[in-house]
């Protein structure tokens, strides 16, 4: 099977490749700082799409497998024996991108051979562990035939061929438990898997959809091949799966809705929640549409409809092992999950690199049935089919596209994973003029503060105002400083607030609001000095030295011009000139803890001063908990 | 022989008396070194817990304080769901975690039907970070209770055995029974639990704790799992040998029908 | 404009700077597989490894060449001189990159500096002229060499602006996010166009001595390919 220049399949394995790209790039990014870095996995959903998408999916898809195994070599079903081997490769290669695919979700992933030494036989996940690891050797030494009987290790071929039945049962026994044991691992999980969903027979179900899923899977993975390579599907020995496909189908469809009802849940079937929409729809593309397309007679008329049933089927189970997975649970657990674009694009590569090495395996190795191979393109050889492609096209445009996706993987990393951590720009954008609306007489005045672009023109209470950012969301508060100057008493009450002490709080600690306390901040803006000192011309006001490389080290200091500012503490935020001044100013639990509490506690002690001052916690932690001494340090009583 | 579950380690919280100080939160912090707090945008503020932060205080209406933390099932979901021992319960009580052998599947996170357990994301070589009462502290002579009671200002929270703490409780709530609710949170929860709260206000727990043990839901199933290995493969080999004998008798009969046959045209 | 510089300077520059060290990187793997299969393939499998070598060096330092077209030869080398050395060694990017991953070398005085960049934008000049002007340029070239020429010296030209704000008639912010795109462009493009002889030049000599080196069936191939069977080409 070698049809390299093939169109579509160019265009395919180009595709394939980009994802791989993208998926390079997140897994190094992910390796070297961590899981936090790159998904948005929480305490609260701590398995996201790799374990729903990768592992519970890619257990599904490699169902084919066993589902055909158990066909050919139990039930005798010599008819199906051209669909064994890719269905054999496509479960080895799901199960090698589960392996994978745990290897990146599992915080930890050079433990990961420990199952097999500490055993803990009463956690599900144990019974997975192994079950994998078992089904994974087993796999490669059922396939290993295909790959050796082209070399030269011709009794090793043999011996294997030998073991094939045995081998065969093995895999049997082995994916029932194993599909199985995904369904137990949520056993354990009720506060998480929605009622519609948590049943004590998850185990079972799970083992019936694995049956389904294997059937759909290997109609879709023929039908694929089939088109990729300009193959002639094997319909008519697909078609005889669809009647057993139909039985497990409905047998599917009766146990989820009898469990359902047995349990009493029934009630959520029609309460008219998500859920139950969710529900209701993966059982409709899942068992229901199939169903009637197979009873209708439609796959066995239009191998179109054959391809869409297995579609369907391969969808909705997944659909199952995802919900079942973590979406049932959302609003149980009252989390907003949704899986970051390098959590998609490490699940898209991981399954992309998948089916390059399925491509690879079937263009070299005796995968296919031979004979069913370039049926449609014997009519078309001309001379543009021969036309010159230069050595390793394919190799060229596919790997031209991973270093593209690489590249752009590697642009849309934050910036701090790629550099590390940087200051946060200031949060204070502004001054605007706004509108400000007073709706209530109320001591203080709370104003209504409009953001009004034409507020000069609309007319009306007009104020200064600054555009806070305080979270740094991109959502700003319109803070109205000149009214809460004044109300504080002027131009002596600055330190009022720019200590972050706000006024009548008892009840919130500044970081509720303030998560910025934690962050540094660079506290100067470059344009808004270049406008305001006359652009371009300017530049040697502060650069005096213009043959210099300018930076923030080689520059006139920020006090030489703001002199008025010395006092309210833009020096104690600002190295002095000379040394190491880059213009960051600390966080503000820093600069208290650190820097400002320090010299205000001499000071009071100097002073013989106690109380109020900043030196002691309780004047800015105005909370009864807070207001305590801590132990640690002792205060003079008298 | 584990020592039964009366023995085991256990603090008993008296919501009524809890002014809400933090200094267990600030005990907490300083004995087992859990670093400083680091909001994450997807916190509920600083207070929950996290990976720097194992136990906190609950603010309810009405100034009532309700501390929370790591609960030391008697039967924990948890250790029962790690597949390497990470996490394991102790003769004495207390839940611990060994991180190196930790391989960071977090299904622990999963299980855990008070979502308590909480995980350092944003290192490359992450843990599994909850209160384990103090154990090592305690076995190795350290300390003689967790740093979270011995901060404690006004003995809200103390430390005991959990036999002797739910006397304790009962007898408070017998003595002042207008002012208690008569329930002892952490008796019967997901199994019973060593963290025991007695409080004037409902406590609300995170959506359905069960009040049987979790661990033997998944027991249920697991135990199935050598029968049902052994009955498949038997089960298959049984099958595979019935169908090719059937197979075989079917052949054998056309085989026989065709030379009658076959002797029949030849006798015409 | 300080957003749009701020992604300029991160994404878009880090795009680029990968799309160029990455393409690079396949271009010259690729090329040494190509090399190595059309050697495997070819029924002529000698080399003249002597003549390769001799070419080679002949176009990496074109002091042949400088005899033989003077004005030309020494503009391109002027123009060459600049582009690499500029652009590596100009104190602020250094200090740039030490910033971002503490990575840094020596640097040019930056008086150097500007007397390469003019020197770049002036070799660049005059190569565009003779290659427009003079019969065999004209002949040689496709649309793709000149734009490739003028993109190259856009961050030059802005580059030197950005560094003598007085003579710079242009907004600063405006001026510097010229800068950086462009320079991103020029990296990100290099794969793809003739720019990959930064990287490829040693072996194009090679490359094009092999590719002389048909399989052995070659030529029946060709007729068969073309339905001309059994008839004399």
């Amino acid at each position: 099977m070698n049809d390299q220049g093939s169109t579509r399949l160019r265009v395919a394995k180009g595709a394939l490749w980009f994802f791989v790209g993208v998926a390079a790039v997140v897994a190094v990014a992910r390796f070297l700082a961590g899981l936090g870095a790159v998904t948005n996995l929480t305490d609260r959903t701590p398995w996201g799409l790799w374990i729903g998408f990768d592992v519970m999916g890619g257990v599904a898809l490699a169902a084919g497998g066993f589902v055909i195994a158990a066909t050919v070599y139990v039930f005798r079903g010599e008819r199906f024996r051209p669909l064994l081997r890719p269905a054999v490769l496509t479960a080895f290669l799901g199960y090698m991108a589960v392996a994978v695919g745990l290897l990146f979700d599992i915080g930890r992933p050079w433990n990961i051979w420990r199952p097999m030494f500490f055993w803990q036989h009463h956690s599900a996940l144990f019974e997975v562990a192994w079950c994998v690891m078992l089904y994974l050797t087993v796999l490669a030494l059922e396939f290993a035939p295909v790959p050796l009987e082209s070399s030269r290790f011709h009794r090793l071929t043999k011996a294997l061929k030998s073991a094939t039945l045995p081998l065969v049962i093995l895999g049997i026994m082995l994916s029932t438990l194993h599909q199985s044991s995904l369904g137990t691992l949520f056993l354990i999980a009720p506060a998480r898997v929605h009622p519609l969903w948590y049943t004590p027979i998850l185990p079972v179900l799970f083992l019936i959809t694995a049956v389904g899923l294997g059937m759909g899977m290997v109609i879709v993975e023929s039908k694929v091949t089939a088109w990729l390579y300009r193959r002639k599907a094997e319909d008519e020995i697909l078609n005889n799966l669809t009647k057993p496909l139909a039985v497990t189908l409905l047998l599917y469809g009766a146990v989820r809705l009898i469990d359902l009802l047995v349990r009493g849940q029934g009630g959520f079937l029609f309460d008219g929640s998500w859920e139950s929409t969710l529900f209701w729809f993966e059982m409709l593309i899942s068992a229901g549409l199939p169903t009637l397309l197979i009873l209708g007679g439609f796959t066995a008329r239009s191998g179109r409809a054959l391809f869409f049933v297995g579609l369907l089927v391969v969808f909705g189970f997944v659909l199952h092992r995802i919900n079942v997975g973590g979406v049932s649970g959302i609003g149980l657990t009252d989390t907003g999950y949704f899986p970051s674009w390098e959590e998609v694009a490490t699940s898209l590569g991981v399954v992309s690199a998948a089916t390059l090495a399925f491509l690879f395996i079937i263009e070299r190795f005796h995968v296919y049935e031979p004979g069913t191979e370039e049926v449609l393109a014997e009519a078309e050889v001309t001379v543009d089919r021969v036309r010159y492609l230069p050595p390793m096209a394919t190799l060229r445009s596919s790997t031209m596209l991973f270093v593209i996706g690489a590249s752009l993987a590697f642009a849309l990393l934050p910036d701090g994973l790629v550099f590390g951590a940087r200051p946060e720009k200031t949060p204070v954008a502004g001054p605007r003029r706004v509108l400000a609306e007073l709706v209530s007489q109320d001591r203080p005045p709370h104003r209504f503060m409009k953001l009004d672009l034409d507020a000069e023109r609309v007319g009306g209470d007009i104020h200064e105002a600054l555009l806070l950012d305080g979270n740094r969301n991109g959502e700003f508060a319109v803070f109205d400083h000149d009214a809460h100057a004044k109300r504080r008493g002027g131009a002596a009450a600055c330190a009022d607030c720019h200590h972050l002490n706000r006024p009548s709080d008892r009840e919130t600690s500044c970081f509720e609001c303030h998560r910025d306390q934690y962050l540094e901040t660079d506290i100067f803006r470059h344009q808004r000095h270049v406008e305001s000192l006359g652009g371009n011309g300017a530049c040697a006001e502060c650069h005096t030295d213009l043959n210099a490389t300018r930076t923030r080290k080689n520059v006139t200091h920020c006090t030489e011009c703001h002199r008025d500012m010395v006092g309210i503490g833009l020096k104690a935020l600002i190295p002095p000139p000379g040394k190491d001044s880059d213009f960051h100013a600390p966080s503000y639990t820093d600069a208290m803890h650190g820097l400002c509490k320090k010299c205000h506690d001499e000071e009071d002690e100097k002073a013989g001063v106690t109380i109020p001052t900043l030196g002691l916690c309780g004047t800015c932690h105005t909370e009864p908990a807070d207001l305590r001494p801590r132990r640690s340090r002792t205060v003079k009583e008298d | 022989m584990k020592p039964a579950a009366k023995h085991h380690w256990a603090i008993l919280t008296d919501v009524t008396k809890c002014i809400g100080c933090e200094s267990c939160v600030e005990g907490c912090r300083g004995a087992n070194h859990t670093g400083r707090d680091q909001p994450w945008t997807w916190q509920n503020g600083v207070r929950d817990l996290s990976a720097s932060r194992w136990t906190t205080i609950d603010r309810l209406p009405g100034n009532h304080y309700v501390r929370r933390q790591c609960r030391h099932c008697v039967s924990p979901a948890c250790a029962s769901a790690c597949p390497v021992g990470a996490l394991k319960k102790t003769p004495e009580g207390p839940v611990v975690y060994d991180a190196s052998i930790c391989m960071g599947c977090r299904y622990c996170m999963m299980a855990c039907p008070f979502q308590i357990p909480r995980y350092s994301w944003d290192s490359a070589i992450p843990a599994v970070r909850k209160c384990v009462l103090c154990h090592d502290r305690i076995e190795s002579g350290e300390a003689r209770e967790p740093a979270c009671t011995s901060a404690c200002p006004v003995d809200a929270t103390i430390f005991g055995t959990r036999e002797e703490l739910l006397k304790v409780a009962k007898q408070r709530i017998a003595a002042n029974p207008n002012v208690y609710r008569s329930h002892i949170w952490g008796e019967h929860e997901a199994g019973g639990t060593g963290i025991l709260t007695i409080s004037d206000v409902d406590i609300p727990l995170p959506n359905t704790v069960p009040t049987d043990p979790l661990p033997e839901r998944t027991w249920a199933a697991l135990r199935t799992v050598p029968f049902v290995f052994l009955g498949v493969g038997a089960g298959m080999v049984g099958l595979r040998w019935l169908l090719g004998r059937r197979d075989q008798l079917r052949l054998a009969e056309e085989k026989a029908r065709a030379a009658e046959a076959s002797a029949e045209k030849s006798e015409e | 404009m300080e957003d749009w510089l701020a992604i300029a300077r991160g994404p878009a520059f880090r795009f680029a700077i990968m799309i160029m060290i990455l393409g690079a990187l396949r271009d010259l793997i690729v090329t040494a597989l190509s090399v190595h299969t059309i050697m495997a393939r070819a029924g002529d499998k000698t080399l003249p490894l002597r003549a390769i070598r001799k070419a080679t060096l002949g176009w990496l330092f074109p002091l042949e060449h400088l005899r033989q077209s003077r004005v030309f030869t020494a503009a391109s080398i002027t123009f060459h001189a600049g582009v690499v050395l500029a652009p590596l060694f100009l104190m602020s990017h250094v200090l740039l990159i030490d910033q971002a991953i503490g990575l840094s070398w020596p640097t040019l005085p930056n008086i150097l500096a500007d007397i390469l960049t003019l020197g770049a934008i002036v070799g660049m000049t005059v190569v565009f002229v003779l290659r427009v002007s003079t019969g065999e340029g004209w002949a040689l070239s496709r649309g793709s060499d000149y734009t490739i020429l003028i993109l190259t010296t856009l961050p030059f030209l802005s580059g030197f602006l950005v560094m003598h704000p007085g003579l710079n008639p242009f907004p600063f912010q405006a001026t510097m996010l010229v800068h950086v795109l462009s320079g991103c462009l020029i990296l990100a493009i290099l794969p793809f166009t003739k720019l990959i002889h930064v990287v490829i030049l040693p072996a194009t000599q090679l490359v094009s001595e092999a590719g002389w080196h048909f399989p052995p069936d070659a030529g029946e191939k060709v007729g068969a390919a073309l339905g001309k069977e059994n008839q004399p080409i």
